[in-house]
């Protein structure tokens, strides 16, 4: 059996993974409002409550890498004084789902 | 099949309801809620989603406790803002204006009582003092040295601000702040930017940052700085919040990658414990080992908010799912 199930789903804020989720099930948020969960039944029941959408690893994968790769354009038209100055401002790296 | 009473050396006992100060392992029937009890469970530490923010922000700064929280200040894509937002332990409140937007600089004390010095605020390194009185802000006697990505501790009346850059530049001036001026004492022998941490004014821990994704921490007495212990993970653009002896290291970035990682400290080591859920850096951390709280962030700006509620020890029924 698959360790993870891949979803996307909206984090609405309070309430959206609790502390009991986090004991109950693996749990990873990633870009393009992508999570990782673990495949056991509660996990499950959390992407399905959170009207999530399962995906495919590999469709997954393709939703955070077209929206890193889109930052990482980003910042790449940003000029070199930009890219030199504006504090915190680092290329995007690349983002591998476990 | 040994029984409770062969690995125990007690009967299981047949309460009316659960026990006023039951020891660790210790079980019994709760005949109130028709329930087999145990205690002395430990739940590992955990984040759950808090309250979203109105918009995306990071190089925002926090202060105050899980459900009376402060963020302040900070970038997003129309800039450098001067937003704060106060926090109940669900939902944030509406903007109060501060005086002068900047990013990445340091915030500390509580909601009622905040401090935030220096900071970035396009193009230079600022030495502005804002403080912040649970109603509205008021600007306060500059810092010596004008800085960004400074990390701080302390209260209002009793703060500490420690490292920084002004790009390319990095510092090891630390300045006290006695809630009305600065004054400026002993450095930090190892001069970084982003890194940060928690404490008072009398023991504090500076830890990580760059260059080099430091590990190092440095511990301050009140006079003097000395060395700490080692973050598991190296990383910068990190945010801490706790005291000397309980202190909490989080997310960051890593050799170019955020990180959800979090990091216990005891005074003497760095243990790791149970990650973010969203790897991120540069957002806004508050609170203490047992309930933090953590908002807004990169690695390109959310308005996602995760609360910490450290390991606890409790009571649990027993059951066979």
């Amino acid at each position: 059996m698959a360790l993870f199930i891949y979803g996307t789903a909206t984090n609405t804020g309070k309430g959206f993974f609790t502390h009991q989720d986090r004991q109950n099930f693996y749990l990873s948020g990633h870009p393009a409002d992508v999570w990782v969960v673990g495949n056991n039944e509660k996990g499950a029941l959390w992407l399905a409550e959170k009207n999530g959408v399962e995906k495919t690893k590999t469709e997954a994968q393709a939703l955070v890498t077209a929206e890193v790769t889109a930052a990482q354009e980003a910042w790449d038209l940003l000029s070199d004084e930009q890219k030199a100055t504006r504090p915190g401002n680092d290329r995007p790296t690349d983002i591998t789902l476990p | 099949m040994a029984g409770y009473n062969t690995i125990r050396g007690l009967r299981v006992k047949y309460l009316s309801a659960d026990p006023a100060n039951p020891e660790d392992g210790q079980v019994w029937y709760n005949a109130g809620t028709g329930n087999l009890r145990v205690d002395g469970i430990a739940l590992a530490a955990s984040w759950a989603s808090g309250g979203n923010l109105a918009g995306v922000i990071r190089g925002n700064r926090n202060a105050g406790t899980q459900t009376a929280a402060l963020t302040a200040f900070g970038h997003n894509p129309g800039g450098n803002q001067q937003t704060s937002y106060e926090y109940n332990g669900t939902a944030w409140g509406s903007n109060i204006s501060a005086n002068t937007g900047r990013a990445y600089l340091s915030g500390f004390g509580i909601q009622t009582a905040a401090v935030y010095a220096g900071g970035y605020g396009s193009p230079d390194a600022r030495n502005n003092t804002e403080t912040y009185n649970g109603s509205s802000w008021t600007n306060g006697n500059v810092i010596g040295t004008a800085r960004w990505y400074v990390g701080g501790a302390g209260t209002s009346t009793a703060g500490l601000i420690y490292l920084g850059t002004d790009s390319p530049g990095v510092k090891s001036e630390t300045e006290e702040y006695d809630g009305t001026s600065w004054s400026e004492v002993n450095n930090n022998p190892t001069a970084r930017r982003f890194g940060n941490g928690f404490g008072t004014q009398t023991a504090a821990l500076a830890a990580g940052g760059l260059p080099n994704s430091a590990t190092t921490s440095q511990e301050y007495d009140g006079t003097n700085w000395s060395s700490g212990g080692t973050l598991n993970t190296g990383r910068g653009y990190i945010q801490g919040f706790g005291i000397q002896t309980a202190g909490v290291i989080v997310g960051g970035n890593a050799s170019g990658t955020p990180s959800a990682s979090t990091e216990l400290y005891d005074g003497t080591s760095f243990t790791t414990s149970t990650s973010m859920t969203n790897a991120q850096n540069d957002g806004g951390g508050n609170g203490t080992n047992t309930a933090g709280l953590y908002c807004g962030g990169g690695p390109s700006h959310t308005n996602k908010t995760e609360e910490f509620t450290g390991s606890v020890i409790v009571t649990k029924n027993i059951s066979t799912s």
